[in-house]
């Protein structure tokens, strides 16, 4: 068994049928995962491309990379597969799980949920620009994929450029009658949308002026950020929470709340707050992202202010 | 010595249509040499005449087509279930009906344990079949209320804990996850539904189902666990097969003690199609006399009790269509294409109809891409197919290896929940595939049900549930022709009745020896006919 003391181990599901991008979004992960430790459980290894300078070790079922990165083959079993990762030494920062193409994500995502030393961070589902369409009308095959878009805390299209911008636009409007509260992105997502923001927030330097606003990612992506000195109460925190405003895509933040500390997370529709017993610094942090030009900033100063002084 | 041995016996069913009974059977070297009368059975020379099974029965070994190795493992942990069991050593555990009954023999084992941390587990818990209060953690406190307990209920998709395991797993009041069932106040009442619910306390317990299975007293039990039912040729019909373990079941299996013959099959979801093509093509070599290796298992939908099979319009009767594949029909498509091209004998889990459609569909594809005679590719299950399924069975040569025990064990829930009475009618259709010439197996799927061939075939006989309805009588088959399925028919699905599965000159001496004859009993009373022992490449086992 390995060490419970641990924060939980986040968890991001990457679900979509066969042919949406799956294997492309896991490779892109890999060869670029900004310093990040993270253990990849894949269906096969077959389809991975992974640069040969970058293999550390290899051995039946696990690949090292030399950046921190390791790549498990699943191999059926889901319950060997997280005994696998958290039993792994030393625990990686992030676990992602590539799901065949008719997995319900949810039947992933639940172990998470239940498992107190995994957090459920995301499960994005991949929408094939082309093909969806028919996919989902398909009598065998359907009901598996509005499964996979239901159970999505985000939804991205891809091959919209094969697809054209008239086709990729009437899918998107498609997609959010069907899941109205789900983000949907397009083409790309970048890591810190996948597995969210990096680093915790930063302290304002300025009292007076807390909230932090920039662009980033060649002006893809926009960032707000904001502190306060003191705390909400985590019920108060959880209100905010199940109703921010639409348009961001991650948020991220530690309170150090009675009756003790936590950590927050949304990723688009997921929201998970866990107990974070080794925060000491005072007061409330947040960190949110979006789409450069879509991101409520204030909107969310002023529900974070009103939250930050009921305190 | 000549080294001939003749067994006789009160009566000898050969399953040999040349020669259907016998009374005396010759063995040398392992094979049959002569079955027939006293003289014929001389007619090789000098012999030594074994009076041992004098007044009993001899047929073939039973060949259990479809179970799982985990069934020798599980009697780790204490069984609590509705009905008399065998243990591995051949002792009987009584049927626990009451739930008071379930909780002192719990209670009885945990108090023979000395080391306070060891959890206890039980398994084989089967809540529909009795009265009252559902288990739940109260009922496990009282047995104690600081060891941690888990019951896992007889399908492995439930289990129930105590409080203390419970609270290693951090359910507490006010714990929202799916498939932890609570009570009115919010706290958690110990029931878990599905792996996901219950990962947290079995990896806490360390119950692991894939250790089970390459546990080396586990691999020794399943063996004991065929032999006490008759059974000397046993499939494990879902095995990783990494080489550590093929070593393992290389050695195992070539103890003289170890009882049958294992037959395990590579799972095919370990990886692409081509890797698990090259793997099964690289093991079937490595067969020996008692360990076959070669065959390969895909899965394609879940269970109807648990509505995740696949089912055709219209759908379930009363409850979700939760239906999941295990596999894209378009990637079963070309597995089984690819597979079959390079002659891999594929075996094919297919619970509800779209399934088995699915699957029909593959094979035909297939088929025209690669003819090929004489594949035996079954189908496994095979629970809701038609009579025009069959029909495509029987042209494309597929196998349909039945689940008959379904019958009895859940027959009652199909009937009134999951698909209604004309489907439940037509299940686990045995008349249909020997109508249409669809060649037959029948298989307990054990340690989902128990391993027991003759109780199989009574429940393909009688098709009778566990209150006592008969579940479409049209689909009865004679007592012949389910002996028959559980010896020579389940023998042929695995390419192995040129060996095996009769008692006829050449084959292999495998048999079961029957307290009475079950051709001249009541069908009614299959079930009940003793298994006294069994005998492999001549030898008795125990």
């Amino acid at each position: 068994m390995s060490d419970a003391t641990l924060p939980p181990l986040p968890l991001t599901v990457i679900a979509g049928y066969l042919g949406s991008g799956k294997t492309t979004l896991i490779n892109k992960l890999l060869a670029d995962a900004g310093g990040r430790r993270i253990m990849v459980l894949v269906n096969d290894f077959g389809e991975l491309a992974i640069d040969a300078e970058l293999i550390a070790a290899r051995g039946g079922d696990t690949i090292s990379l030399s950046n921190g990165c390791v790549c498990c083959a699943i191999g059926g079993d889901l319950f060997q597969a997280f005994a696998k990762a958290l039993d792994a030494s030393p625990r990686p920062d992030h676990l992602v799980i590539e799901a065949s193409g008719v997995a319900e994500p949810d039947r992933i995502a639940n172990f998470a949920r239940a498992e107190p030393e995994l957090r459920l961070d995301l499960i994005v589902t991949l929408v094939d620009a082309l093909n969806a369409r028919t996919q989902a009308d398909d009598p065998l095959i359907g009901r598996t994929l509005h499964q996979q878009f239901q159970s999505a805390g985000l939804l991205l299209i891809t091959k919209d450029q094969l697809a054209g911008q008239e086709q990729a636009t009437g899918l998107a409007s498609w997609l959010s009658t069907l899941c109205p509260e789900t983000p949907i992105l397009r083409g790309e997502m970048d890591l810190e949308i996948l597995l969210g923001p990096e680093t915790n927030p930063p302290p304002s330097v300025d009292q007076k002026h807390p909230h932090d606003h920039d662009h980033s990612h060649e002006d893809m992506y926009e960032r707000w950020s904001f502190s306060a000195p003191l705390a909400p109460d985590v019920e108060a925190l959880r209100v905010v929470l199940e109703n921010l405003p639409t348009g961001i895509l991650r948020l991220k933040g530690v309170a150090n709340s009675t009756p003790e500390p936590v950590e927050f997370h949304t990723a688009g529709r997921h929201i998970n707050i866990t107990p974070a017993p080794g925060v000491t610094t005072h007061g409330l942090r947040v960190v949110a992202i979006g789409l450069a030009g879509n991101l409520p900033t204030d909107e969310l100063a002023a529900r974070f202010e009103t939250l930050a002084t009921s305190a | 010595m000549s080294g001939i041995k003749i067994f006789n016996a009160r009566k000898i069913i050969t399953m040999d249509v040349n020669r259907p009974e016998a009374t005396h059977v010759a063995v040398r070297g392992g094979r049959i040499l002569a079955v027939g009368n006293k003289a014929e059975a001389s007619s090789w020379g000098e012999a030594e005449i074994d009076t041992r099974y004098a007044d009993q029965v001899i047929m073939p070994g039973f060949v259990e087509g479809h179970a799982h190795i985990v069934a020798g493992g599980i009697w780790k942990y204490v069984y609590t279930g509705f009905h008399d069991r065998m243990k591995p050593d051949g002792k009987s555990v009584k049927a626990m009906t009451t739930i008071e009954d379930v909780l002192a023999h719990l209670t009885s084992e945990e108090r023979k344990l000395e080391d306070p941390d060891v959890p206890l587990v039980g398994w084989g818990f089967d809540p529909i079949f009795l009265e009252g209060r559902r288990l739940d953690r109260h009922h496990l406190d009282q047995i104690s209320a600081t060891r941690p307990i888990a019951v896992l209920h007889s399908n492995f998709h439930l289990l129930t804990a105590n409080t203390p395991a419970l609270a290693l797993a951090q359910y507490t009041k006010g714990t929202n996850v799916e498939g932890v069932v609570l009570e009115k106040d919010g706290s958690p009442n110990g029931e878990l539904q599905e792996m996901a619910a219950m990962f947290p306390i079995l990896r806490r317990l360390k119950v692991d189902f894939s250790d089970l299975s390459k546990d080396p007293e586990g691999v020794r039990a399943y063996g004991d666990v065929a032999r006490l039912c008759g059974v000397t040729t046993v499939t494990d019909l879902f095995a990783e097969l990494d080489d550590e373990e093929v070593s393992q079941l290389e050695q195992i299996t070539a103890e003289p003690e170890f009882p049958v013959r294992l037959v395990p099959a590579l799972n095919a979801l370990g990886g692409p199609a081509a890797e698990i093509a090259d793997r099964a093509l690289a093991l079937r070599p490595r067969s020996t006399a008692k360990l076959r290796l070669g065959i390969v298992k895909l899965m394609t939908d879940g269970a109807i009790q648990g509505y995740t099979a696949q089912l055709k319009e219209p759908h379930y009767f009363k409850g979700p269509n939760n239906g999941i594949w295990n596999i894209a029909p378009e990637q079963l498509h070309e597995t089984v294409a690819l597979l079959h091209s390079k002659g891999i004998h594929m075996h094919i889990h297919v619970n509800g109809d779209r399934a088995s459609e699915v699957a029909l569909d593959a094979m035909e594809h297939a088929l025209a891409k690669h003819p090929r005679g004489d594949h035996r590719h079954t189908l496994q299950h095979v629970q809701l197919a038609d009579r025009a399924q069959f029909r495509r069975m029987a042209s494309l040569g597929l196998c349909a290896n039945l689940f008959a025990n379904h019958i009895y064990y859940f027959g009652d829930k199909h009937y009134e929940l999951t698909i209604g009475p004309d489907r439940a009618n037509r299940m686990d259709a045995c008349a249909n595939a020997l109508d249409l010439g669809v060649p037959l197996a029948v298989h307990s799927d054990a340690p989902v049900t128990p391993m027991a061939p003759l109780f199989t075939a009574w429940c393909a006989v009688n098709r009778q549930t566990a209150s006592g309805r008969v579940l479409g009588p049209n689909q009865c088959i004679s007592v012949a022709e389910a002996l028959r399925a559980i010896t020579l028919g389940a023998a042929y699905t695995l390419k192995m009745d040129g060996e095996i599965g009769s008692i006829e000159c050449g084959k292999r001496a495998d048999f079961a020896v029957l307290g009475s004859d079950p051709l001249a009993g009541n069908p009614r009373e299959l079930k009940d006919v003793p298994v006294v022992a069994t005998v492999l490449d001549g030898e008795p086992t125990a």
